[in-house]
């Protein structure tokens, strides 16, 4: 049986700083008509803005708040490539309809638009939309400036590139600074294997596309090979085995002592695992095209101690582009094999000394 | 010889077109993801399981599809209504026109609002959440735990559950607006908010 009052009392709980719910309860269906063309063209618009560049970003839709008629510095674009040569701190966007908007540079106050409409508002620190009586702040999603500007792949080498490049070298993803000592990024914890796998299976169930895809954490190849990730691609024959490893140190923190110091053997060790995964999987189902992926995650530091708890740029970078050797070179041998990838998670350094 | 149905041939029109508008191109599992999504909304709004007009059953991996769904994929690629490139289709000018006509005949016009939420609610949420949060929902949860092929179906124990569900949601929504885009979304963050809460469902 439900549990009915707990499940209503949090459904409402949840509902209460949600954005859809916060929209119909305070503007009815027009705000929620408002709200579709809001969120339709919102990804459009944030094609061509660098949302970096700004302090802030405000978008909204309203027939009672005119932009042109506050401030004169306004301009009508239908044209959104336009919008990419507006340089300022801020840019307010009025939408008139998906093919035509208002924008200027100058502050808006926020209160003067939400008796009558809502209004989204990015920053670099978040997302919000602002309701008649509440404010919504938007959850952050890793590896990207907008939960509105999610990017989707149609190809897994696609998603591990962007994996690596957005979340795992500046560490934005819950799992991965779960998985870290201390927020400077020097070390792990003891055991980060299952955040950081769980941190790549959430990215990929997120955001890779495809045929029957399943993205499915530890899958046995067979009863004594667990391989860490298992993407499979229904209706084909094709499966990808992804194995993580991890280098640099992890600190137990109340032993202030090191519980493993892993180098590049270990990538080594991955690569020969793998290898053997995919012989063992070959055997298991003959009929699949299955490719193995390596994905190394590179914590490496140079001259580091147990009480270490800065690290100077020329230490912590140390490894940076420090490439790893394989011995046998599976990726070449092998057709199933594919290049491992290497992803360095960026330590947050103090300036050198000299 | 399989037969033509025609809610599927309109919901793959309409979905497909929905999709393409809102991420590019779509997919076979994409289009039998939003019509199993339709479906299930149509039962928020009370209707029989009948209503939908196809049936759906679970795959190998537990998804949901409709054989319906892929004999209308077949018959619109033949028909030049959708071109397909690399796994993914696009609607061709001649879907859309058909789609549009299709849209207001009796028979399919009353099935627009199931699936106009289910498409929108790309607008709020990335295609990979919608995806695992159905793949959550208590019929796809319970069929993957017995041998039930067929998923939305009166004699499915696990449509109580359904429909215990939405019950649920409808009190804490607690609107009289007949868009579904509200009930939608928040069904689809309800079913990955933390197991405590929906463990039951």
């Amino acid at each position: 049986m439900l549990n009915k009052e707990r499940d209503i009392k949090a459904i409402r709980e949840f509902l209460s700083s949600d954005y859809t719910s916060c929209i119909l309860d305070d503007y009815g269906s027009a705000g929620i008509n408002n709200l579709k063309v809001i969120l339709e063209i919102i990804p459009t618009i944030f094609k061509f803005v660098h949302l970096r560049n700004f302090s802030s970003v405000t978008i909204f839709k309203s027939d009672s708040f005119n932009l042109s008629e506050r401030f004169s510095n306004c301009s009508n674009i239908q044209n959104f490539s336009h919008l990419g040569s507006f340089n300022s701190d801020n840019l307010v966007i009025q939408v008139r309809s998906l093919d035509e908007v208002l924008v200027s540079t100058s502050e808006i106050t926020v209160t003067d638009i939400v008796p009558t409409d809502f209004v989204y508002q990015y920053t670099p620190l978040k997302e919000q939309f602002y309701t008649k009586t509440t404010t919504c702040e938007l959850p952050q999603v890793p590896g990207t400036d907008s939960c509105f500007a999610i990017s989707t792949f149609k190809s897994l080498e696609e998603a591990l590139y962007h994996y690596k490049t957005t979340v795992v070298k500046c560490a934005d993803c819950l799992h991965i600074k779960t998985a870290l000592h201390s927020d400077e990024r020097i070390f792990f914890k003891p055991h980060p294997e299952y955040l950081l796998r769980d941190s790549m299976v959430y990215f990929l169930k997120a955001r890779l596309r495809g045929e029957g895809l399943e993205v499915r954490p530890e899958q046995a190849v067979d009863t004594s090979h667990p391989v860490d990730v298992k993407v499979t691609w229904g209706f084909t024959n094709h499966i990808a085995l992804i194995e993580i490893k991890w280098l640099g140190k992890s600190l137990n923190s109340d032993t202030q002592t090191f519980t493993s110091n892993y180098t590049d053997s270990r990538a080594r060790d991955g690569a020969k695992q793998l290898a053997e995964y995919l012989d063992a999987n070959a055997i298991q189902v003959p009929n699949h095209n299955t490719m193995g992926y390596l994905v190394v995650f590179d914590l490496r530091r140079k001259s580091t101690k147990e009480d270490t708890t800065q690290i100077d740029i020329a230490n912590g970078h140390w490894y940076e582009n420090k490439e790893i050797t394989y011995n046998p070179k599976y990726h070449d041998v092998r057709k199933d094999f594919a290049p491992p990838t290497r992803m360095f998670i960026t330590p947050q350094c103090i300036p050198n000394e000299n | 010889m399989e037969t033509i149905n025609p809610f599927a041939i309109y919901d793959t029109l309409f979905v497909g077109n929905k999709l393409q508008r809102y991420i590019g191109d779509f997919n076979s599992s994409e289009v039998q993801l939003f019509c199993y999504f339709s479906c299930l909304l149509s039962l928020y709004e009370g209707n029989p399981t009948s209503f939908w007009g196809y049936k759906f059953i679970k795959n190998d991996l537990g998804v949901p599809l409709s054989t319906e769904v892929y004999t209308a994929l077949d018959c619109l690629l033949v028909n030049n209504e959708l071109e397909k490139a690399d796994n993914y289709y696009k609607i061709t000018s001649e879907g859309k026109s058909k789609c549009e006509v299709l849209s207001e005949f009796g028979r399919f016009e009353n099935r627009n609002k199931y699936l106009e939420a289910s498409c929108e609610s790309l607008l709020a949420l990335p295609i990979g959440y919608i995806r695992n949060s159905i793949n959550s929902e208590p019929i796809v949860r319970a069929a993957n735990n017995s041998t039930v092929r067929t998923l939305v179906d009166e004699e499915n124990g696990a449509i109580a559950l359904l429909y215990e569900q939405f019950e649920l949601l409808k009190e804490a929504i607690d609107t009289n607006d007949s868009d579904l885009f509200v009930p939608a979304v928040t069904w689809l963050k309800y079913l990955q908010l933390p197991k405590d809460v929906n463990q039951d469902a």
